[in-house]
Parts: C-alpha cells; structure tokens; sequence
C-alpha cells in the first residue's frame, strides 16, 4: 500500500518520548526514519522493561524506524551525517538548545548543505527565553505550566495529568508544523526551522483555565471531578470500581432522581442545584444505588434511561475494549531481536492511506550497513573500518 | 515565503466538543480560512462560560482568527448554502456528532461528489463505524472510558479527571496532523479524502507508559500522585508557600540533589544504588521522599528551585495558573500576546505554538460575535448580491452582519 510520506526521509535524533513521538508519527504515514543514536544509544533503551535485552518503551515510541548508531564526536561521523542531511527532508531533534549548533550540526550548519531541509527541535523549554537552557521533564512542565495547580480534588495537593501529556502536545505539535513546512516546500522549495516546546504546550491545555483567568482575574478553585455548572458530575462507587456520570437538563434530572429513588422534595433541578444540603444528599443516594451494582449493571441501566455516564475503566479493561480491537489500536508486530510484540497502533485515520504501525524499533544500530552501503556507497571494508575506529 | 494556507478555505461545525475548534484554531493559525459555520442560536462553544462583557471567552480563545459565518441548520435552505460553500472549500471539520451531516445531507458522500478534492474530517468520541454510537459523547466520558482517570490523581485517592479537555485537544490536533498529510498528498493524486479522528484512539496513543507494563508482565499500573512510573526520587514536594517537583532520572542528578540537600551519605548506601531500587526497592521511595519534603517544607518554594538549579538537579515551581500568565518566558515566545479586535481587548490572550521560521502560526483576532462575516463570507465565495442576502435574512434562513 502506497503512503502519504512515501519518498520522505528523516534524520532523527532524539530521546525519550517528545521527539520519539514526532518522528513515530511521520513513520506511520510512511515517511523512513533513520534514528540516529550515540554508540551506546538513547535514554530509552536502558529503561525496563526488557524482552531479550531490548527494552520495550523503545520499541513502542519509535515504531517503523530504522536504526543507526554514529559517534558524532569523530570527524568522519560527522561527515557520514553530513552525507545523510544532504539526501534527506528532515532533520528532528530534541537535545538542549545548543548541543546540535556545537557538533556543528545546527540549523546553520545544514541548510547550507541542504537549503531544502527542515530543521525541527522540540525541546523542554524551547530556543528562546530565560528557561531555555533548564533540563526539563514531562512532570516540570506540569508544574511550572499551572498543569497540576489545576488538577485533583481542591483538599489534596496538586497532581499532575496521568500520561505526560505535554511530552505528547509537543511531539504531536512538531509532527504537523513538519507537515506543514513539508507542504509549503513543494511551492517554494525551501525548507525551514521549527521550534516547538513542552512548556508552551500548558497554555493550549490551560485555555479553559486562561479563560477564567482572563474574565474573574483569579484562579478557579480546584474543582477534582466536579464541573463548574453541571450537577452531578462525578464519581460513584460501584461494587467493582467506579462510574462517572453527569446530568445536563431537567429530563435526565427527573430520570435519575426516579431511578435513584430522590423523593419529589428534589424535583426541581435548578433548586437542588444550589442548596449544599440537597447537593451532598444527592451524592449519597447515587452511590448507595451505585454501590450495589458493577460498573457494567450501572452503565447499561443508566445508559437505557438516558443517563450521560461511562465507567471508570483501568488498563487492562482499556486494552481489551472491543471498540480498540476494531480499530487496530494494539498491533501484533515482530522485531528483529524481540520477535513477536505487541504495541499501540496508529491512529491517524485516513481514509485510503492510513497511518500504520507495522514494526516496532529496531535494535541498535541494526541499519548501520544497509544505510551507509546502499545510500552513501561505503564499500564493507570502509564499514569494518570505521566499527572498528568508534565511528559507528 | 509564499505562504500557502492563506489560499486554503475551511469549514468548520462545530457543537459542545472543542476537537473540531482546535484543530480549526491550528489550521487558521497557520493562515487558512477558517469559516465557523453556526447555527442561529450560536454553537455551544459560544454558550459556554466563562464570559466577559457577554462574550465567552472560551469561544473567544478557540475561534480565534476565524470567521463566524450564521445559517439556520438544518433548514434545507441553510443546508443549500453549505452545499455550495462546500465547493469551495479544501477542507470541512466535522465536530458535531457522527449521523448529524448524515442526515442534513451535508456527509462527505454528497460533498465529494461536486468537490473531488475535498478533505473531510469526521471528529467523534468513538469513531465513525457505529460500535458505541448509542453512548453518550462526553468528553470527561472518554477519559473516564479510556483509562486517563484510574491513571490521574493520589495514590489512595479515587480515579480523577485530568484538568481539561485532554481528549478533545489530542485529537483535535491529530485531525489537524491528518488534514495537513492529505493537503501534502492531494498534491500528486488532486484528490481528497476522509479522515475517521476518534477521542479512543487518540487517548490509546497517549497512554504509552503504562500501556507498556501490562502488554510486558500484565501489570495494570493506577495512579500514584506525582510518582514516576519508572524512576525516584521524582515527586511534587510541599514547601514553606506551596510545592516543587523535583524530578531525578539518572544517577548524576540523584548525587546531585543528595549532596544539595547535605545528604552525601545517601550516595553510597548500597539501598539507593539505581533509579530502580530508589523507586521500587521496598519502601525506598517513601522513605526518600520523607527526607526530602524535611528539607523542603521549611524552604520557600524559589530557594528550593534556585538551590536546585544551581546543582543541575531538574526542579520547577508549581505555579498557580496566574503565574503562568505573568512569566516572562512564555511571553518571550509569543505564547501570550494581547489582542484587540471585535469589540474586545484582552491584556493577554494565548498565541500559537506553531513556531516555524518563514510561516510561523500566529493570532490575529479573537472569535467573531455571532455571524459577523455572514454577508462577507457569502458574498467574497458565493458571489451573493446584497438583494439576495437580504432576502435569506427577512427568511431567516442566514443571520448577522449582511451588509
């Protein structure tokens, strides 16, 4: 089948799951991705879990990737990468602003080799600012972003979003200004130098909060699971976990209050609403109901009465939820190592070319020969010889 | 640089989910023109607070550079109108709900046949193929259905939503991915297609760290507050006015903070040998965390991080959301600006992330009130005469600015 990136070729140095997740998404749409990796490789490949020496995080953020390995130290690995901007579209990055323009590597560095080429680094903080040079994590970025100031239950600490989401904002935020700098380059011919930052990945995630901000000039309290204007909006134990449900009109009001057997003192939605008393009452009576049933008695009954509700579901329920099966969103797919794994699959769903996951990363270094013989022409020896110096 | 999004034109209809905004707001950053398409009484988006002088800001925030064009749907008259703005446009964002263009007759099947190269994308909590479409779609729904909840809040606490919007936002900004794949790719076949962006699906992308231990050793992981899955110390710590996150992932940085805070003895405990036996390695990680909130909590918050910084050790404030409007560094790179333009002026209003050297993203102007370009739009794409538009008013089939 054929795919949309079909022909494009990115070099991509980067580590962990920011830059990782940008170039997975172009590999899924087909583009080749040649990872390249200090010797000894990238973060990632140290962390466990393992299967057969190779560590699974890896395989799951670089899916369809090729692999190879260059000490970029040594002259003659310099050249090889220079060698490789030059047949290439994209450069991707995510090192410390600074690393790349001392390697000599930089955006500078390679446009003059290549004018075409696209140069992405996405970063903690970004090429610019104050903050530019601090070492950055997913859970810092939450921090400083107001992130976890305005997540959790208002009696708790500040907690952060489960997943590390502004890793994701900021690889998925570099995959499409890629795209779009790919497809202003078909008419203009010249490449250009994104520059995306985890940090700045709060401010689309807060609009919400901003809005708020902006209109009363303070912070929303911490509100947990409950909602501004809706009521209920919440959690309710059930006899095997939790089901999430919200009301927003009066029929659905009336159907609960039935089902939950709330006499006629709670008719009027409105006035429950804004009384504490009716509130926490209310609260009761749904999950004295709630906690009698499993999530999934619950979920139908509520739901065959109209009830907005979902139950509160953990990994494994998540993995195996029909609706993942039908969409290939767990893919059985083999690496060279490994062998037969299984790993998230794409979901860039479109129509006639699909992103695909169709392998996982590869082993260290694993492309070293197919790429520097068949696209940059070294003879094996020449190969032997630059192993044997510590170039690759 | 030419840029070539200033040629595009988008349609987008939006209802109570923000994917379809989003996606909307980044196609529009970039210079494309984005016409929300609305009904008479406005989207739900513009319905909902909060709002300043009438106007709510969240709709102000996500329709930002975008043209608010007012039909009365579905009347069939208002549907025509769709039809031929339809022609004319490269890209529809569909966000309202997966049979709602079905049965207007405004669904991509009718659409290709008069615009070949038409690239329609379809946001839906599950999908298009109709497995869950009798559940409800909201958005707290699909975190709590997708696994996001049992992943977020304490440890001993119950399963908590993520702050905002999360599910809606990723895939929005996946559909926009998507859009701008299929624009590279109409280049060479000169046709459109179908983009099928499900909430599920993007959340299943996202929950790649956890996902791993139970595709590996079948353990499902729950929330753990701000523990990191994998390494320690990592944690958010309380100090004198408020907490610090101090997030160790290497050995180096573990020495560093363990010297910072006057504890080299730590160093050489064989106990606390590996990220892995900080984290995991009996009650290590409790024990670890207990010494370290001892030294923070009689510490203000910023000598806490400075102290930290000076030692290379990863640390950051958490910052109440007014913070974050007044840091100078989001400032610096343009990720707040302030905005005049419909009526409003905003001190501060969010820029684009979108940070390209030559066609970099940019925010021009807050959302419309409700059909403010309905005559420019109609006129300028349509060719109508201000007797034809008058017309479709007095029926009330357009509403808004027409002359």
């Amino acid at each position: 089948m054929n795919q949309i990136l079909d022909g494009i070729r990115v070099l991509e140095l980067t580590a962990v799951i920011n830059g990782p997740y940008a170039g997975g998404l172009l590999a899924e749409l087909g583009a080749e991705v040649i990872k390249v990796e200090p010797l000894d490789g990238e973060i990632q490949r140290r962390i466990a879990p393992m299967i057969k020496g190779q560590a699974f995080g890896y395989m799951q953020y670089n899916p369809n990737k090729k692999s190879i390995t260059l000490n970029l130290k040594e002259e003659k690995a310099k050249k090889i990468f220079y060698q490789l901007a030059e047949k290439s579209d994209v450069i991707l990055e995510n090192n410390t602003p600074g690393v790349m323009e001392r390697l000599k590597i930089g955006w500078e560095d390679i446009r003059k080799i290549n004018p075409r080429i696209i140069y992405a680094s996405t970063t903690g903080y970004g090429q610019s600012g104050p903050y530019r040079d601090y070492p950055a994590y997913d859970s810092l970025a939450q921090a400083r972003g107001g992130i976890m100031s305005a997540t959790g239950d208002r009696m708790d600490p500040p907690v952060k979003t489960g997943p590390s989401i502004t890793d994701f904002l900021a690889g998925a935020h570099t995959a499409l200004c890629i795209l779009i700098a790919l497809w202003q380059r078909q008419q203009s011919g010249e490449g250009q130098r994104v520059d995306i930052a985890m940090y700045d990945a709060a401010v689309p995630y807060l609009y919400e909060e901003i809005a708020w901000m902006m209109a009363n000039g303070k912070q929303q309290e911490r509100l947990g699971n409950a909602h501004r204007s809706l009521f209920p909006h919440n959690i309710y134990t059930t006899n095997d976990g939790h089901i999430f449900l919200l009301i927003e009109s009066q029929q659905q009001w009336k159907c609960l209050a039935d089902i939950v057997g709330l006499s006629d003192g709670y008719a009027d939605h409105e006035k429950v609403k804004n009384d504490q008393g009716l509130r926490s009452k209310t609260e009761s009576a749904i999950e004295s109901w709630t906690s009698s049933l499993s999530k999934a008695d619950a979920e139908r009954y509520l739901m065959k009465n109209g009830i907005p509700c979902a139950r509160v579901n953990y990994l494994d329920e998540v993995i195996a939820d029909p609706l993942m099966n039908e969409h290939d969103m767990f893919v059985s797919v083999e690496q060279q190592i490994a062998g037969p794994i299984k790993i998230p699959g794409s979901c860039l769903n479109i129509q006639d070319n699909p992103g695909r996951v169709i392998a996982p990363g590869s082993p260290l270094g694993f492309h070293n020969e197919e790429i520097l013989s068949t696209l940059l022409g070294y003879s094996s020896d020449e190969i032997a010889n630059l192993k044997k110096a510590g170039v690759i | 640089m030419n840029n070539r999004f200033n040629e595009l034109v988008v349609l987008e209809m939006t209802d109570k989910h923000y994917h379809s905004a989003y996606a909307g707001r980044l196609l529009g950053e970039i210079g494309a023109r984005v016409i929300e398409i609305e009904p008479l009484n406005g989207s739900s988006l513009r319905n909902s607070p909060p709002f300043k002088n009438g106007v709510s800001l969240l709709h102000s925030i996500y329709q930002a550079n975008k043209e608010s064009v007012c039909i009365d749907l579905p009347k069939r008259d208002a549907c025509d109108i769709v039809l031929e703005l339809a022609k004319r446009a490269d890209i529809i964002l569909d966000g309202m709900g997966i049979y709602v263009a079905n049965k207007w007759g405004i669904d991509y099947e009718v659409l290709k046949k008069s615009n070949p190269r038409l690239i329609y994308a379809s946001l839906t909590t599950y999908g298009v193929n109709g497995l869950y479409s009798e559940y409800d779609d909201h958005e707290v729904l699909a975190q709590a259905r997708g696994g996001i909840m049992s992943l977020t809040g304490m440890k001993d606490g119950p399963p908590m939503r993520a702050s905002t919007i999360i599910s809606d936002l990723i895939t929005g900004l996946h559909a926009a991915i998507c859009c701008v794949a299929t624009l590279y790719h109409r280049d060479a076949t000169g046709k459109g297609q179908f983009i099928d962006m499900a909430n599920f699906d993007t959340i299943a992308t996202h929950l790649k760290e956890f996902t791993t231990m139970y595709l590996v050793e079948k353990k499902v992981l729950k929330r753990m507050g701000n523990l990191s899955p994998r390494v320690a110390p990592y944690n958010a710590y309380r100090c004198k006015d408020g907490y610090a996150v101090i997030a160790t992932a290497s050995n180096p940085q573990w020495e560093s903070l363990a010297r910072a805070i006057g504890r080299e003895d730590l160093i050489c405990d064989p106990n606390y040998k590996t990220p892995y036996d900080r984290r995991f390695k009996g009650n290590n990680v409790t024990v670890l965390d207990n010494i370290i909130e001892g030294w923070t909590k009689d510490r203000y918050r910023q000598d806490v991080v400075d102290i930290m910084n000076r030692a290379h050790v990863p640390c950051a404030p958490v910052q109440e959301v007014s913070s974050v409007l007044a840091d100078e560094h989001l400032w610096v790179r343009d990720m707040f600006i302030k905005m005049s333009g419909s009526g409003n002026a905003y001190d501060c209003f969010p820029g684009s992330m979108l940070k390209l050297s030559a066609t970099k993203g940019t925010v021009s102007r807050p959302g419309e009130y409700l059909g403010m370009s309905t005559g420019k739009v109609l006129r300028e794409l349509l060719g109508y005469s201000d007797e034809a538009l008058q017309d479709l008013l007095k029926k009330s089939i357009i509403w808004g600015a027409v002359v």
